[in-house]
């Protein structure tokens, strides 16, 4: 394996993936080392840009993030444009335009305009730029909409009952404006993934790919319809991993109403469908994508990075780069660790911000409370992890989940700092080349 | 009006055991309990089924209790006491090489076998043993799940005639003249308050005590003794093993299923509510439970709990452990001259099934009533002998062996009963929790027969969310059975459920959350609050109830 390359990423998620596709476009030799499948698999596959500000509801995700500039100057989406509001949103415009074409149109949203989807639990939540099958699941567009959902006979996760109920119960409880007619539950059964067996969304979803199984869950589907006069059909997120676009395509044409995926628990199949999106236009730029290397320290000489001591398994390998991306993601990707004490960053060892001793609220659900969640990297505004005494390394950015001053959890804005910092560290790190 | 021969208050394993021990005799009784079952002191210990060691040098009067209850316990109640066996072990320089000797003269003494092995042979017995250990016993320790105890023990008295009441608190006791009568009780479930009468009222609220006999004007000296207890994710020792030394913090591992749970200190506190953990509580138990075996280091903390243990006539001063572990039966006729009203309080749960022995042998005495105990030979349900085999079963109905396996492991003779769910309705093979491996049909029979009423509820049946990911990816299975099984169930009772659950959990989790165990907690996180909303939604939902 070559070892040697302009630019070395750390990390496979949307941060790493997206920083290392941006240097490679302008014919750099890029590698991306990764310890593991890279957490964008475990997401949602939608992608928020920013949910929630102080608790309330964000309608025009643009408008919040330029005020970050004033209001919260440390957090990533403000340093993307290093003071400069319209620059901020300069590179969020055109990182998600980048975006939106390497998904072939497979994703769609507008960045002044948050949708508000369903999910399992049959609650809400805002979202920005989602997959095409989740479109149609905007709550914000439902007035006295009748919806049919279905479950499927073995899938556990998904109880179309429940689901039906409970979001009924939430839209025309908390919404204003929107309202449900009515939600009816169905359930169908996949015969070729066997009866009364327990089944995953992964099963489902792999069935589905096949046109064997997709004709007769159409079918399917088709019966249970009839009868019944609903206007839009939601469905738990299973419609494939390789067809879903054209599978979701055919349901519409074939049902005659539009039909939705809404977003489930992880791993989803839609997280992982995101995944293999990145990796592909990753690759088909000429990214190496190598599994399995865990990097254990990086040898910095004369403010420089030289190399990064890797081992796979229990073989040990030096890698080298003019350049390096840090995008190792936090305390699930273990990019950083707490041991309890201290919060460190195992690479380069990097300082830690840290708001709070006190990591953890008293309630489990308080947003934005627990103080570990704004833990991670500080950096400049050239993605530069900022270092005590005036050091730094001239040649590392950061970018993704391991940057400090933010809260995914609660703003619900995790895919959208991933993504923009990771376009953001991938600019710089081409200016340094 | 409803009338009984004996209202028995609290829930725990006192007063479960004290409900079947009249309805063997044959009278009519009402358990009545503010919370769930076991929701007190007894859900809130390490689960030790003492053999009497522990306690053979500084209280005798309880190492014989112990030696003997725990031997009808292990026959009784098969399903939910194991005779796991125990070690004491010394550590070599730390722990006080006198105490040896005091301990074989005291289990001599108390009738608690014990057999002296080799350093060389406890560590063949346990390899993951500290290896500087100078001396080491065998004795007959166990572990009991007390959950599934008190809940069969519950099962048998409501098969008896007893009426189980859970989430009815006490709020007043009537008296007539200096006769206690009756109870004013509150049905938080259903928001109503209403009145009971009965011959005599039992106060078996073991810590809370106190608070019942005040509505009497009665005083009664409780001091709570807190214990903390940390659960790691792996059953590092076959047996109990315990510190040979004076009781002290952190001396004790006790193995569950496939944790083990680290015990636990002493410490008086004002209030029988109070019972907070502290971060140098659980420092300090992974700190001793690293003496006992230095693999507790590398092992994920899942949780810490505390407790409350019921220690009567502390003076003030005295500190929690110097005090003796045995029970009082108070007959408040005699000692206040109220008559109507007995309190049992203080003991431990290897000797819950005496305390209510000696309880309603007094009733019966009060009541004139001619009937012995038998509850040391009557088995409880579920520990009765069956053939049942986890390798056909799982055949016939086309379930996973582990699935199979561990139902019979928990519900024994019981399991019959899931199994003939999963008979009837094949979509209840399907699997709730994945790590305790709990199906649709075991929560079921746990709604259906269990008084079961909340996720918790169901949870502590069955351990379902129990394992290492804590809830995380079986609440919302476990909330679509809350919806299907309970009766008069709302949608928005379901949703209040999941954030009661979600809360719950957290109360023991927060404490433990570094490596692994934080990983775990923010992909909780990630389910409950990025995929749920649940953390921008709770006040919405809690709010929209009203």
């Amino acid at each position: 394996m070559d070892t040697t390359y302009d630019a070395i990423v750390i990390g496979a998620g949307m941060a790493g993936l997206t920083a290392a596709r941006k240097i490679a476009e302008v014919g750099k030799k890029v590698a991306v080392l990764s310890r593991g499948l890279g957490t964008t698999n475990m997401s949602t596959g939608a992608i928020d840009l920013l949910g929630y500000t102080q608790n309330k509801l964000v309608s025009n995700p643009e408008d919040e993030i330029r005020s970050f500039v004033r209001t919260s100057p440390r957090h990533p989406y403000a340093i993307l444009g290093n003071g400069d509001d319209k620059k901020a949103l300069e590179i969020l415009k055109d990182s998600i335009q980048e975006f939106l074409k390497i998904t072939k149109m497979a994703y769609v949203g507008d960045t002044t305009r948050n949708v508000v989807l369903s999910n399992y639990f049959g609650t809400y939540r805002p979202s920005c730029i989602i997959p095409l099958t989740m479109k149609n699941g905007n709550l914000l567009e439902f007035t006295d909409t009748k919806l049919m959902v279905v479950g499927i006979r073995g899938y556990a996760e998904f109880n179309a009952k429940f689901f039906a109920k409970s979001l009924h119960h939430t839209v025309n409880s908390f919404f204003r404006q929107n309202t449900l007619k009515e939600v009816v539950p169905k359930e169908i059964a996949i015969p070729s993934l066997g009866k009364d067996k327990e089944i995953t969304s992964i099963e489902i979803a792999e069935a589905l790919d096949t046109e064997y199984a997709f004709s007769r869950f159409l079918e399917q589907l088709k019966k249970s319809i009839i009868d019944i006069d609903v206007e839009i059909v939601v469905i738990p997120a299973i419609l494939g991993y390789k067809n879903w676009v054209q599978n979701h395509t055919i349901l519409e044409k074939e049902l005659g109403v539009p039909v939705f995926e809404c977003l489930s628990l992880p791993p989803s199949v839609p997280g992982q469908r995101l995944q293999q999106i990145l990796e592909n236009a990753a690759s088909d730029v000429g990214v190496e994508i190598h599994r399995g290397i865990q990097v254990l320290s990086a040898h910095i000489e004369n403010n420089e990075c030289k190399t990064l001591e890797t081992i796979a398994d229990i073989y040990r390998q030096t890698f080298e780069a003019d350049v390096y991306v840090l995008a190792s993601g936090s305390f699930i990707a273990e990019g950083l660790y707490f041991d309890g004490k201290k919060i460190y960053e195992p690479i380069f060892n990097l300082p830690v911000h840290s708001p709070n001793r006190n990591n953890f609220s008293e309630r489990r659900l308080e947003s934005g409370k627990h103080s570990i969640a704004f833990a991670g990297i500080q950096v400049t505004e050239t993605m530069k992890p900022i270092i005590e005494k005036g050091d730094e390394i001239t040649n590392l950015f950061a970018a993704g989940s391991i940057l400090a001053n933010y809260d995914y959890i609660s703003e619900k804005s995790g895919l959208g700092v991933a993504l923009t910092t990771g376009y953001r560290a991938g600019m710089n790190a081409i200016n340094k080349l | 009006m409803d009338r009984f021969d004996a209202i028995i208050i609290g829930g725990g394993a006192t007063g479960a055991e004290v409900a079947r021990d009249l309805s063997l005799r044959g009278l009519k009784t009402v358990l009545l309990e503010r919370n769930d079952l076991s929701s007190g002191t007894s859900g809130r210990l390490h689960g030790l089924l003492h053999s009497g060691g522990r306690y053979v040098v500084k209280d005798k009067e309880s190492a014989r209790e112990c030696a003997e209850e725990s031997k009808i316990l292990l026959e009784i109640a098969s399903n939910s006491a194991h005779l796991t066996g125990g070690l004491f072990v010394g550590i070599s320089k730390i722990d006080d090489p006198e105490f040896r000797d005091l301990f074989l003269q005291g289990c001599r003494e108390c009738n608690v076998e014990a057999k002296e092995l080799s350093p060389k042979e406890a560590l063949q017995m346990e390899p993951y043993l500290n290896e500087d250990i100078d001396s080491a016993f065998y004795v007959n320790d166990g572990s009991v799940y007390p959950f599934r105890l008190i809940v069969s023990t519950a099962l048998q008295a409501s098969q008896l005639g007893a009426s189980i009441q859970t989430y009815s608190e006490v709020i007043a006791l009537h008296k007539d003249d200096e006769t206690v009568t009756g109870v004013r009780v509150k049905d938080h479930r259903k928001g109503k308050i209403y009145d009971l009468y009965a011959d005599v009222v039992i106060n078996a609220t073991g810590v809370w005590a106190g608070e019942i006999a005040k509505l009497a004007d009665i005083h009664i000296p409780i001091t709570p003794s807190k214990g903390v207890m940390v659960v790691i994710d792996r059953r590092l020792f076959t047996r109990v093993v315990n510190r040979l030394r004076f009781p002290a913090n952190g001396d004790i591992i006790v193995p569950h299923i496939s944790t083990a749970i680290i015990g636990t200190t002493s410490v008086s506190m004002e209030h029988p509510d109070q019972f907070p953990v502290t971060a140098e509580e659980v420092d300090e138990m992974i700190r001793e439970g690293a003496v006992l075996s230095p693999f507790v280091e590398e092992a994920r903390m899942v949780r810490a709990y505390a407790g409350n243990r019921p220690l009567f006539g502390a003076e003030p001063g005295e500190e929690g452990r110097e005090i003796s572990r045995t029970f009082r039966v108070l007959d408040h006729e005699i000692r206040d001259g109220v008559t109507g009203l007995i309190t049992i309080t203080g003991g431990k749960l290897t000797t819950y099934r005496l305390m209510a022995e000696k309880t309603a042998d007094l009733v019966a005495q009060k009541l004139g009533l001619r009937a012995d105990c038998v509850t040391h030979k009557t088995k409880l349900p579920g520990a009765e002998e069956h053939d049942l085999d986890f390798s056909e079963i799982a055949k016939k109905l086309k379930i996973p062996w582990l699935l199979a396996d561990r139902t019979i492991g928990r519900w024994e003779a019981e399991a019959k009963t899931i199994f003939n769910y999963m008979e009837e309705n094949p979509i209840t093979r399907l699997t709730a929790c994945s790590c305790e491996y709990v199906s649709n049909a075991e929560v079921k029979y746990t709604i259906d027969k269990l008084w079961a009423y909340t996720l918790e509820d169901i949870c502590k049946r069955t351990q379902a969310g129990f394992g290492i990911c804590q809830g995380g990816l079986c609440t919302l299975k476990l909330a679509h059975q809350l919806f299907e099984y309970s009766k008069n169930k709302e949608i928005s009772d379901i949703q209040k459920a999941i954030i009661d659950f979600i809360e719950e959990r957290w109360k023991g989790t927060k404490f433990v959350l570094w490596m692994n165990q934080l990983r775990q907690e923010l992909l909780n996180q990630a389910v409950f609050s990025c995929v749920g909303n649940y953390d921008q939604l709770y006040k919405k939902i809690l709010e929209s109830r009203k």
